[in-house]
């Protein structure tokens, strides 16, 4: 059914195909977005929770495909559910996907038009970056694989950036730890959960991975326990240098630490910083879109995914221009949050009962 | 054909790499160094700002400020009306200091600051002063001088920052702590020396409690708070000299002068009774530098001269610890202390506050040490 051969990629590829995918666009401003209460700042402890949510969804996610090994998760629909209802199934993925990869450009530029570009029209921001990412879309797995691996160099840069900020902290804004309360640090879990958002590719991947149902499981772990370790040392290190009460006027944290220094040669760190991020913005818009034409391939039985991809970029491309200011833009994120909750939580947790009552195993191969 | 076809388009392409939008060349741009900010009788704001200029030829060139000022209802505003005063186009991003009036900063600081906030391309890396004067007859008071007028007010601070008399701050720096409820902050307060202009001095220290000044601190009394609340580096020089009682000793004129060569401090926080205490320990270790009786080599004229310094610092810094407590000032974060280990004073409204930290007993124990003194003794 698939070109196994043709398309496979090894569980180290896939660990850190999942990784790029989740460090995106939300990753600058997730210590906003779940930044708790003027008392004490315990958003970090928000992060954590997450992470530790996306290994139990990511051991279901294991449970579930280890059933279907050589299907995608819109295969495993069809096999599941039958033509229509997999189908249909399918195509809410797809759209889903697709504002995702929308959603990413969309902060991308608006970030950018922001913090450097103010006189640049946005059609140019982000039709540039959409042509860029359709070189790699219509591109084989490996290949996007191989650009994931040789951009994973740039994370290294993010944490050295930082450094200067350490001559100016107070350790006491995160006492007392848990001070917000514990219902508070719950109900800031679905707002930073967008920036998490990224390994539900584990889905739709794991056919095209070579080796054991282990192997790739430890690899979606290792990814995870990566990407969480690297989100709380920048929550932290925000949560340390603003005030509980600053950070709320503060959208882009991460970024609003670097401005205030200066170096000899480098005059302002956060162009340094919006650079190295940019390729990060490239690597998840590259896997959604990659994602959204895979499954147009797979659902309307194209022949090549490649035939999809300058569709799926064109349509980011629109989603991304549509909203004009700052208010559309936060509900834009606050629909995309609850559709994701939706698409990476509720539908998989329900196929997985589905799957586990009906005793539904390995369909034809 | 189909080769030349691509080399054409490539071609077409190469135009569209430009972004020529937001670009901004700096022989248009005026860029200013220096900007003061005074409130007028009408209650407008009033900039000044200082543009170099450079004069004679590309070798000898020298560098020379005028001055510009104009009026507005908000910062923004000045800039803009700055902007059509002056030829070119007005650059702020290099501003490497802004001085405040005294009476806007008592009003609120942050109004002024906010544009700064906001925008992308700001200074944040800038240092803030308070004036005693109008910032304006300040940046007069010194245009004979040759040099760059932001140089001078930067040299200023920062040897006053050597000198650990005024905190190491910039824009940035500030801005977290103007905003939080368990901390204050300080700032340089720097007047002219004559009441016809001419050159400043810095006078002390200009307190804030929340976004307003509230008081101020002389040099000395502000180097005891900023060793106290343990922000002074070790390459600091804190030079201090004490009045001796008279003792009797006719040979001495009266006066020690020694450098604060290392220090300790430690703040804790007693609760008491539903209210608070706080205790401080202050450890000085001295390097004598001037002493003309001698004899430093005795233990008794050593533990007797340890006694008199110990008793001119601790009045010194009970007198800096009151002023604090009456301006409501909490240089120390006495109350983000009290909110990070005994999880209270969340919701306490401001005003309560000011009152429970005027009354709060505030306990400073100094002991004092001299460890060197010089290569004679």
């Amino acid at each position: 059914m698939i070109q196994e051969n043709k398309q496979s990629i090894s569980p180290r590829q896939f660990m850190i195909f999942i990784l790029q995918t989740q460090i995106g666009a939300g990753f600058i401003s997730l210590p906003f977005s779940v930044h708790t209460s003027e008392r004490s700042s315990d958003g970090w402890i928000t992060v954590l929770l997450i992470g530790i949510i996306i290994q139990i969804l990511i051991t279901l996610y294991s449970l579930l495909v280890k059933r279907f090994p050589s299907l995608t998760f819109f295969e495993i629909m069809t096999a599941v559910f039958g033509k229509f209802m997999g189908k249909a199934i399918s195509a809410a993925y797809i759209l889903f996907f697709l504002l995702i990869a929308g959603q990413i450009l969309l902060v991308y530029c608006s970030v950018l038009e922001v913090w450097v570009f103010p006189q640049t029209p946005n059609w140019v921001i982000v039709s540039s970056m959409s042509l860029v990412a359709l070189y790699l879309v219509k591109e084989k797995l490996q290949i996007i694989s191989r650009y994931h691996t040789v951009i994973c160099y740039v994370l290294i840069i993010l944490p050295v950036l930082s450094l200067p900020a350490y001559a100016n902290v107070e350790f006491r804004y995160l006492l007392p730890v848990g001070g917000s309360g514990v219902y508070t640090i719950l109900s800031k879990i679905p707002d930073g959960f967008l920036s998490f958002i990224g390994f539900e590719v584990m889905l739709f991947l794991y056919p095209f991975v070579k080796g054991t149902n282990k192997q790739k499981y430890l690899a979606a772990t290792y990814s995870n326990i990566f990407y969480t370790g690297y989100t709380t040392y920048f929550s932290l290190l925000t949560y340390i240098f603003f005030s509980p009460e600053e950070l709320m006027l503060v959208p882009q944290p991460v970024l609003y630490i670097l401005k205030a220094f200066t170096f000899p040669v480098f005059e302002r760190v956060d162009i340094l910083f919006l650079s190295t991020w940019t390729v990060l913005i490239s690597s998840s818009l590259v896997s959604y879109a990659y994602l959204t034409s895979l499954g147009i391939k797979q659902t309307f039985g194209l022949r090549h995914h490649k035939t999809a991809a300058p569709f799926v970029l064109a349509l980011c491309t629109l989603i991304a221009l549509y909203p004009r200011n700052d208010l559309t833009v936060e509900k834009f994120l606050g629909q995309v949050t609850n559709l994701s909750l939706a698409f990476t939580i509720a539908v998989p947790a329900l196929v997985f009962l589905f799957v586990l009552l009906f005793k539904k195993q390995k369909v034809s191969t | 054909m189909k080769y030349s076809i691509k080399l054409f388009l490539l071609c077409l392409l190469l135009l569209f790499t430009a972004g020529c939008w937001d670009q901004l060349r700096l022989n248009d741009v005026d860029l200013i160094y220096a900007m003061g900010i005074d409130k007028t009788e009408e209650g407008d704001f009033k900039a000044t700002v200082s543009v170099p200029r450079s004069t004679g030829g590309q070798d000898s060139g020298q560098l020379t400020s005028d001055i510009f000022s104009t009026t507005g209802k908000t910062i923004r505003e000045l800039r803009v009306n700055l902007d059509n005063t002056i030829g070119g186009l007005l650059d702020s991003s290099k501003i490497r200091v802004i001085l405040v009036h005294r009476a806007l900063a008592e009003e609120d600081l942050y109004t002024i600051l906010d544009s700064f906030y906001r925008d992308p391309r700001a200074p944040l890396a800038s240092k803030i002063l308070i004036t005693e004067e109008k910032a304006e007859s300040l940046f007069q008071g010194i245009t004979e001088k040759p040099e760059l007028i932001s140089e001078y007010f930067v040299d200023l601070v920062q040897s006053a920052e050597r000198d650990a008399i005024v905190p190491v701050v910039n824009l940035q720096n500030i801005c977290p702590v103007m905003l939080d409820r368990g901390r204050d902050f300080h700032l340089p307060l720097i007047s002219s020396v004559s009441s016809s202009g001419g050159n400043s001095l810095v006078t002390g220290t200009a307190l804030f409690t929340g976004k307003k000044m509230s008081g101020q601190l002389t040099n000395n009394e502000s180097i005891i708070a900023n060793l106290l609340s343990d922000i002074v580096s070790k390459n600091d020089k804190i030079i201090m000299t004490t009045n001796l009682p008279d003792n009797g000793q006719s040979e001495s004129h009266g006066y020690i002068t020694y450098q604060i060569d290392e220090y300790k401090t430690k703040m804790n926080i007693i609760p008491k009774e539903g209210s608070y205490e706080a205790e401080f320990d202050l450890h000085l270790f001295l390097n004598v530098l001037e002493y003309p009786p001698d004899k430093l080599s005795e233990h008794d004229t050593v533990a007797k001269l340890n006694q008199d310094v110990e008793d001119d610092l601790q009045i010194l810094t009970d007198n800096t610890v009151k002023k604090l407590q009456e301006s409501g000032s909490d240089l120390f974060g006495i109350r983000r202390e009290i909110m990070a280990f005994h999880n209270d004073k969340f919701d306490e409204e401001e005003e309560a506050w000011k009152e429970s930290y005027a009354e709060m007993a505030v306990n400073v124990n100094v002991e004092v040490e001299i460890i060197h003194h010089g290569i004679i003794n």
